[in-house]
């Protein structure tokens, strides 16, 4: 997990910017590679091979949203994300691959971020058993789900945010169309995850 | 759409699951060519429930008109939501249970004893939540329609709706457990036997779950405002 992802910053405040800049590198896993104050400065060629983008939606006018991926296209950064200091216009979010608020706390801003590249295997070279087996994690926190553990104790015990927690139940459900946690707890037992006896 | 010239033989040929919603409704076999105005003239219905109920079931989707629905209807409502509910308590959750304890004879011991317990812990959920229906809901609607409710017998009814997402909730979970991840080795015949019967049920129970959100509970909300309680 030592690999640094390159961000490309679009943040027109410079104390955000700087501020934002501190808490991403001391996490060890990002580098702020580009700052812009504007989109418009934004260039294709310039900035390729830029992991991630991140822009204040502060940035954007309202038309813009909607095109943002034709701005920076994926061969240029392959995840764009909104940095929300403003109220932000909530219907367009989904335009992104994921947001984050300057009031989230510097736990929840890095595992968003984190989160985007743990599946980073591109869907089309893996099957849809591939795709709908749970990862290691899941795996920890369904067996925590198991044994009866709630989201604050299966996040304390795994360091992880409570956030975090149900963006992994949210997953594992996903993947396995098990909702109830008496069902969860079922799943576990007969695919030898927990032994009936540990519970 | 059923209308009250549709005829119930081609409702149910078009529709099979209303079979038992008839037998529930007490309305026997053997009606000709009898339409759903006959049939109501018959047995005491009006059109508008009876078409509602059905469409229902006919329909995903469709919305009931609950506002034809005349303090008589609501009474016939609640009767059939009784009926309904006995006969999942008595037939067909007794008779999936039966199935699941043959099917799990023939496998591991972990696995029987895990889904055991995950069936009786649906079966107490859903007996509870029948329970406080018959207990709270429909002596309620009962009270409201004898205009006897004392303001402080009010039930919340939405952590009412609430409780049918749970129980459908575990019963797809049973479905999918037994569908994709209990293993191979248990007899094939046995296994899709009861996989028809839950996904039956399952069909049954969510057309319960929309005739109790769309027309009970509308129809309950509706009643508070005439009787000036909400």
């Amino acid at each position: 997990m030592l690999k640094r992802f390159n961000i490309l910053l679009i943040e027109p405040s410079d104390l955000i910017a700087d501020g934002f800049t501190a808490l991403l590198e001391e996490s060890g896993n990002f580098v702020i590679s580009n700052r812009l104050s504007s989109i418009a400065e934004f260039n294709k060629k310039e900035h390729s091979g830029t992991d991630l983008t991140i822009v204040d939606t502060i940035a954007l006018k309202f038309d813009q949203y909607s095109e943002v991926r034709s701005i920076i296209p994926s061969e240029t950064s392959s995840h764009i994300v909104a940095l929300i200091t403003t109220l932000p216009n909530n219907k367009r979010l989904h335009l992104f691959d994921s947001y984050f608020s300057i009031w989230d706390n510097r736990k929840e801003i890095i595992e968003k971020l984190l989160l985007l590249f743990n599946n980073e295997d591109t869907p089309d070279n893996k099957t849809i058993e591939d795709r709908n087996a749970l990862s290691q994690r899941e795996k920890e926190v369904l067996v925590a789900v198991a044994a009866g553990l709630t989201n604050k104790e299966i996040a304390d015990k795994l360091h992880l945010s409570i956030h975090t927690v149900t963006t992994h139940r949210k997953n594992i459900s996903r993947k396995t169309g098990i909702n109830s946690i008496s069902g969860l707890t079922v799943y576990a037992i007969i695919n030898k995850l927990v032994d009936l006896h540990d519970l | 759409m059923i209308s009250s010239s549709s005829r119930l033989a081609d409702v149910i040929n078009q529709t099979p699951c209303i079979l038992s919603v008839i037998d529930r409704l007490n309305i026997r076999l053997g009606f000709h060519d009898a339409t759903i105005r006959d049939i109501c003239n018959r047995y005491g219905f009006s059109v508008e429930l009876l078409t509602s109920i059905f469409n229902i079931y006919a329909h995903n989707g469709y919305e009931p008109q609950i506002d034809a629905l005349s303090k008589q209807d609501i009474l016939k409502l609640v009767k059939y939501l009784q009926t309904s509910h006995r006969y999942y308590s008595k037939k067909s959750f007794p008779k999936l249970h039966r199935k699941i304890h043959l099917l799990l004879k023939k496998g591991d011991a972990s696995n029987a004893q895990i889904l055991h317990k995950f069936y009786d812990d649906y079966s107490e959920e859903l007996a509870h939540h029948f329970l406080f229906e018959e207990t709270t809901v429909f002596p309620y609607v009962k009270r409201l329609l004898s205009n006897t409710v004392k303001v402080e017998s009010r039930f919340d009814i939405y952590s009412f709706a609430q409780n049918h997402t749970n129980i459908e909730e575990k019963l797809s979970d049973l479905k999918n457990i037994l569908l994709k991840y209990l293993p191979e080795d248990y007899p094939s015949a046995l296994r899709i036997d009861l996989l028809n019967n839950i996904y039956a049920i399952e069909q049954d129970l969510a057309r319960h779950t929309i005739i109790e959100d769309k027309m009970l509970i509308p129809a309950i909300i509706r009643l508070e405002t005439i009787s000036g309680r909400k």
